[in-house]
């Protein structure tokens, strides 16, 4: 670990990576339907499954940081 | 499809919100003086590698250019600021779930895992970006999902390349100069040299494999032309 292990990143993170995945959910919608797929639902289908990792990443970062965070916390 | 420019412009200024959410998100957990660093030199390293690659055919930006507007509203050479920009968000936040994740792993391990999670987000970006014209790939290649396997791969060798550069010859500097967090910093300049030192051999490393890639794939091309480049492969590649 270079950095800080603080629970902050990870969130601000977080927030970046949801606004960008609702940009682009709202993106496929504006767009119809994604190049290679046959429908809307199609494309949303495939958009969820994409975002699908990330967010697990993003809750177990989360979830690191804020075991860590509390473990810190003055008793 | 291209849609209203009103949506391109969005996009523009959105990825100009995301750049700053970014860029505290990365000051919190690198500090001030490391995420210049990191700032700096994805800027110059995507600066240098997307020009060039535009510059070559084989893609553009110019989908929502009109006669008097090139579509966007900041742009470094042939390329929008917010591309530019959009690498430092993607490598960045990447890089930070890597920390988290993966504490105390070879620099190979983390640099693989950073580039995953990046192809992972570009996995649903570039088909958005196709279908909505935010670029435009202009070039013969194995298309999956509107998309050129050039692409993957090169999106995926950029991200992991700068990050083991990083890892490998600027975090153990970090380290000796005692800096994680502290307080009195580093030589900041000293350490952006040595880190522009590696790109000479880095970037053009990474150009030549791109490059190596995108020939490989033109006979097995997918997609019939004509590619309509605003910037002509000057090497007649495949026009």
């Amino acid at each position: 670990m270079i950095g800080k292990p603080q629970t902050d990143a990870v969130k601000w993170v977080s927030i970046a990576m949801g606004l960008l995945m609702t940009m682009l959910m709202v993106s496929v919608v504006l767009a119809g339907v994604l190049v290679g797929f046959t429908s809307l639902a199609e494309s949303m289908l495939y958009a969820s499954a994409t975002i699908a990792p990330l967010a697990l990443l993003l809750f177990f970062a989360l979830r690191k940081t804020n075991k860590a965070a509390s473990k810190n916390l003055p008793k | 499809m291209v849609l209203s420019p009103i949506f391109a412009l969005g996009i523009e200024i959105a990825f100009y919100l995301l750049f700053a959410i970014s860029l505290y998100a990365s000051s919190k957990r690198f500090g001030m003086q490391t995420t210049q660093l990191l700032l700096v030199g994805a800027t110059i390293w995507t600066i240098i590698i997307e020009n060039f690659i535009v510059l070559n055919g084989g893609y553009d930006y110019y989908a929502y250019s009109t006669g008097s507007f090139p579509g966007y509203m900041v742009w470094v050479g042939v390329v929008p600021l917010w591309i530019i920009l959009g690498w430092f968000v993607m490598t960045t936040c990447s890089y930070i779930l890597t920390d988290t994740l993966l504490p105390g792993r070879s620099p190979l391990t983390r640099s693989l895992m950073t580039a995953l999670i990046s192809l992972n987000i570009d996995l649903l970006l570039d088909p958005v970006a196709v279908a909505t014209g935010l670029w435009r790939w202009t070039h013969p290649s194995v298309y999956i999902i509107g998309v050129p396997l050039t692409n993957l791969i090169g999106w995926f060798l950029i991200v992991f390349v700068f990050i083991l550069g990083f890892e490998t010859r600027i975090v153990p500097q970090i380290g000796k100069a005692g800096m994680n967090p502290n307080p009195h910093g580093y030589d900041w300049w000293k350490m952006l040299a040595r880190f522009l030192r590696l790109f000479l051999i880095l970037v053009p490393a990474v150009v030549i494999a791109t490059f190596v890639v995108l020939v490989v794939l033109i006979p097995y091309s997918n997609l019939s032309g004509p590619f309509r480049n605003v910037f002509p492969a000057p090497y007649s590649w495949w026009s």
